[in-house]
C-alpha cells in the first residue's frame, strides 16, 4: 500500500474522502517525512476552501448588492440629494481606502518576501519544546514574520509538518496577525499612542497564551487535531505547497517573484477591504448617529455588535484600525478593542482556511475560546470604565 | 506540442487546471497590471493636485506615496513577468526545443495568476470612483452637526476656559488669538465655560465655513459648518456656529462663507447656543486649502 493509500484511509481501513483528506498531525516529523507527499492532498483542500472562499465573496458582493439598493431607498424617500449621498458615500470610502492601502500593500510585500526567502528551518531550529515557553514564542512570532490572518495559515500549516506543537502553532495563529510591526504602525497611525493601541496588544497577547495553554494541556483529553494537508518537498521554503519543488533561484528573480506574489495577494486581500469600506461607509452615510449610538453605548451590546461586524467585514488586520476608527465616536472603547482583536483571530475568511487545515472540533474551539474571551474582556473594560 | 501543452507534461511543475483559455488568462492579467498602474498614477495625481486632502489629514500623506511607489512597482513587475513570458513561448514556439531551456525558467515566466475577473471588478472600485467622481470634500450632505463641542468623540477634552475672562487683563493678546480661531476652538471653549454668557457676548469672531441649513432653525438662521478630521474622512465629524443672518435663505448649501461679527448666547431649542451676529460675511471666499480641521489634540492618548 503506497502512502498516498495508507493517508487516505482511517485507521480502521476506511476510505476518507477525496475532497478533505483527514489526516492526524504527526507528533515526530518522522512518522511523516516530506518526500511521502506529492501535494495532490493539498489540490483537494485547496479546492474545498477555494469554493468556500468564492461562496463566502459572493455572499459579501450580495451584502454589498443589498447595501447600495437600501442607498436608493433613502434617497428616493428623503429629501437628500442625489449628489449630496453620492459625494458623501464616496469621500468616506475613498478615505478608508486611501489611508488603508498602504498598509495593505507592506503586508502583501512582507508576505511575498516570507515566502521567496524565508526557510521552515529558520523558525523550527527556535521553537522551545516546553509548552509554556513553546506558546509565548509563538505569541510573538509574528514580529519575526509578519503576516495577515490570511497568510498566516499556509504558514502555520507548513509548520504543522515539521513537528511544530499543535499548541505553538494555535498561538501563532491568533497572535501573529496583529503581533507584528505592520499592524503596530497602522493602529499607532490610527488611534495613536493610548489605551486602544496597549489594549490591542495586550489583549491579543493574553487571548493567545491563553488559548495555546488550553491546546497544550488539553489536546489529548478533548481529541484536538490538527491536518498538515499541504507539505512542500522542495528545499525548505516557506510556501503554500502549490508549487513543486525547485532548485533555489536568483535572488533578483526571487525579488521579482515576491513582487509578482504581492501583486496577487493584494488583490486577494483588497477585495475584502474594499468590501468592507464600502459596507462600513455606508453604515455611516445611512444609518443615523442617534441609531449608532443606541448600539453602540451599551457596555455588553456594543461589544456583541462589534464582534459581529468584525467577523463578516474580514478585513485585513493590517487595516482593519481604519475601519475600526470610523466607529470610534460612536462605540465604546471596550467594544473597538473586542473588533480589533477578535476580528484578526477569527473571522468568515479564516474560518474557512481552518476548516482546510484542522478538525471541526479544532476549529469550533479556535472560534469559540477567542470569541468568550476577547467579549469578557471588552465588557470588563466597558463596565471598568477604563480607556 | 505548445507552450502550455509542454509544461503540463513537465515533471517539476504540477498538474492543473487552466481556467478559461489562454486568451482570458491574458487579459485577466493585463487588466490586473492596468489596475495596479492606474492605482499608483491616482494615488500620485491626488498627491500632486492637492486633492489628497479631501480625503485625509495632510500629515499622512507620506503614506499614500508610499502607497503610489508599490502600486507603480507592483504593476511594473507585472508587465516585465508577462513580456518575458510572451518572449519566452514565442522562442519555445520559434526553437520547438524543450531540451534547452532551464526548468527555473519556465517556473518563473509561467505565472498563473488566480485573480478572477469579480476580484478584478471590485478592486478597480477605487479606481473607477476616484476617477469618475469629481474630488470634494465632506459637506453638508454628510453632516450631522452638533451645535455643541462636536461630535461624540469626545471633542470637549482640550477645552478651555478662556483666560482673563471678565478681568480684562491681558485681553488685547488674547483677543489676537481669537481672530485665529476656527469654529472648533469657539464651541470648544464654550462647553467648557461655566459662565458662557459673560465670557462670549460681544466678543468678536471671524470664522470660515460652509453654509448648511437645518429646518428645525428659526428663520434668519444658518449653521456655519465644519468638518474635524483627525486622520480620515471616515472618522470625521462635523461642528458647527450658529449665525443669524437675515438673508439666510438666500445661501445655497455648501457655499463657503467668512463671517466677522459678534457673539452672543441665546436659547436654542431649550438650549444655550452659542449665535454669530455677522457684521461683514463675505459669500465669495470659495472653498480654503484646507476645507477641514485638523486637531491638535489625541482624544485616545494616555492622561
Amino acid at each position: 500500500m503506497s502512502s498516498l493509500e495508507q493517508i487516505d484511509k482511517r485507521a480502521d481501513g476506511t476510505p476518507h474522502s477525496r475532497v478533505r483528506p483527514r489526516i492526524r498531525v504527526a507528533e515526530r516529523a518522522e512518522e511523516y517525512p516530506a518526500e511521502k507527499y506529492e501535494g495532490e492532498g493539498d489540490w483537494d483542500a485547496q479546492a474545498n476552501g477555494g469554493q468556500l472562499g468564492q461562496i463566502f465573496f459572493r455572499s459579501m458582493l450580495i451584502l454589498l448588492a443589498v447595501t447600495l439598493l437600501l442607498m436608493l431607498f433613502v434617497l428616493l424617500n428623503t429629501r437628500v440629494r442625489f449628489d449630496t449621498l453620492i459625494n458623501a458615500f464616496s469621500v468616506r470610502f475613498l478615505s478608508l481606502f486611501i489611508e488603508a492601502a498602504p498598509f495593505l500593500l507592506l503586508g502583501t510585500l512582507v508576505s511575498g518576501l516570507i515566502e521567496a526567502f524565508v526557510r521552515r528551518e529558520h523558525i523550527t531550529r527556535w521553537v522551545p519544546r516546553n509548552p509554556v515557553g513553546g506558546v509565548l514564542m509563538g505569541t510573538v512570532m509574528g514580529f519575526a514574520f509578519p503576516v495577515c490572518e490570511c497568510g498566516v495559515v499556509p504558514v502555520v500549516r507548513q509548520l504543522y509538518t515539521k513537528s511544530l506543537p499543535l499548541s505553538v502553532g494555535v498561538a501563532f495563529l491568533l497572535a501573529a496577525p496583529v503581533m507584528n510591526p505592520i499592524v503596530l504602525l497602522s493602529t499607532l497611525t490610527a488611534f495613536g499612542f493610548g489605551p486602544v493601541l496597549a489594549g490591542r496588544f495586550a489583549i491579543t497577547a493574553v487571548v493567545a497564551v491563553g488559548v495555546g495553554l488550553f491546546f497544550a494541556l488539553g489536546a489529548r483529553r478533548f481529541n484536538l487535531q490538527g491536518l498538515p494537508s499541504v507539505v512542500d518537498a522542495s528545499a525548505g521554503s516557506l510556501t503554500s505547497g502549490v508549487q513543486a519543488p525547485q532548485p533555489p533561484a536568483p535572488v533578483p528573480a526571487r525579488i521579482r517573484q515576491a513582487l509578482v506574489t504581492a501583486g496577487d495577494e493584494a488583490f486577494e486581500m483588497g477585495r475584502y477591504l474594499i468590501v468592507g469600506c464600502l459596507l462600513a461607509s455606508a453604515l455611516q452615510t445611512l444609518v443615523s448617529q442617534d441609531v449608532l449610538l443606541s448600539l453602540g453605548q451599551g457596555p455588553v451590546t456594543s461589544v456583541l455588535t462589534m464582534q459581529v461586524l468584525a467577523f463578516v467585514l474580514s478585513v485585513c488586520s493590517t487595516v482593519d484600525a481604519f475601519i475600526a476608527l470610523a466607529f470610534a465616536g460612536t462605540f465604546t472603547t471596550g467594544s473597538i478593542l473586542a473588533f480589533l482583536t477578535f476580528g484578526p483571530m477569527v473571522d468568515v475568511k479564516s474560518t474557512i482556511m481552518f476548516l482546510g487545515v484542522f478538525s471541526k472540533r479544532t476549529v469550533a474551539l479556535l472560534i469559540l475560546l477567542p470569541l468568550l474571551l476577547t467579549m469578557i474582556i471588552a465588557i470588563w473594560l466597558n463596565l471598568s470604565g477604563i480607556g | 506540442m505548445n507552450l502550455t501543452e509542454h509544461l503540463h507534461e513537465h515533471p517539476q511543475l504540477p498538474d492543473h487546471e487552466h481556467r478559461g483559455g489562454r486568451r482570458r488568462e491574458a487579459v485577466q492579467a493585463w487588466l490586473k497590471i492596468a489596475i495596479l498602474l492606474g492605482l499608483g498614477v491616482y494615488f500620485a495625481a491626488l498627491v500632486v493636485s492637492g486633492n489628497l486632502q479631501n480625503y485625509i489629514n495632510p500629515e499622512f500623506a507620506w503614506l499614500s506615496m508610499i502607497a503610489c511607489v508599490l502600486f507603480l512597482a507592483l504593476g511594473l513587475v507585472n508587465v516585465y513577468s508577462l513580456l518575458k513570458a510572451y518572449v519566452h513561448e514565442h522562442k519555445h514556439e520559434e526553437h520547438d526545443d524543450h531540451d534547452s531551456h532551464d526548468g527555473h525558467d519556465y517556473h518563473e515566466s509561467h505565472n498563473h495568476s488566480h485573480i478572477t475577473l469579480p476580484v478584478l471588478a471590485v478592486v478597480a472600485i477605487p479606481l473607477v470612483l476616484g476617477v469618475l467622481l469629481p474630488s470634494r470634500p465632506l459637506g453638508t450632505g454628510a453632516i450631522d452637526v452638533n451645535l455643541g463641542a462636536g461630535g461624540s468623540a469626545g471633542g470637549g477634552s482640550a477645552g478651555a476656559a478662556l483666560p482673563g475672562a471678565g478681568s480684562g487683563a491681558g485681553q488685547g493678546a488674547y483677543a489676537a488669538n481669537q481672530r485665529e480661531w476656527h469654529i472648533w476652538d469657539w464651541q470648544q471653549s464654550f462647553q467648557a465655560s461655566k459662565t458662557p454668557d459673560a465670557c462670549f457676548t460681544g466678543q468678536r469672531a471671524d470664522v470660515t465655513g460652509f453654509v448648511h441649513h437645518q429646518p428645525e432653525l428659526p428663520p434668519g438662521h444658518f449653521i456655519l459648518a465644519r468638518f474635524v478630521m483627525r486622520h480620515c474622512a471616515a472618522d470625521a465629524f462635523g461642528v458647527g456656529m450658529l449665525v443669524a443672518y437675515d438673508k439666510a435663505e438666500t445661501l445655497a448649501p455648501d457655499t463657503w462663507v467668512r463671517v466677522q461679527g459678534a457673539l452672543r448666547v441665546s436659547d436654542v431649542a431649550g438650549e444655550p447656543a452659542l449665535v454669530l451676529h455677522p457684521a461683514t460675511l463675505d459669500a465669495n471666499v470659495g472653498e480654503p486649502i484646507s476645507p477641514y480641521i485638523y486637531p491638535r489634540f489625541n482624544p485616545y492618548a494616555l492622561p
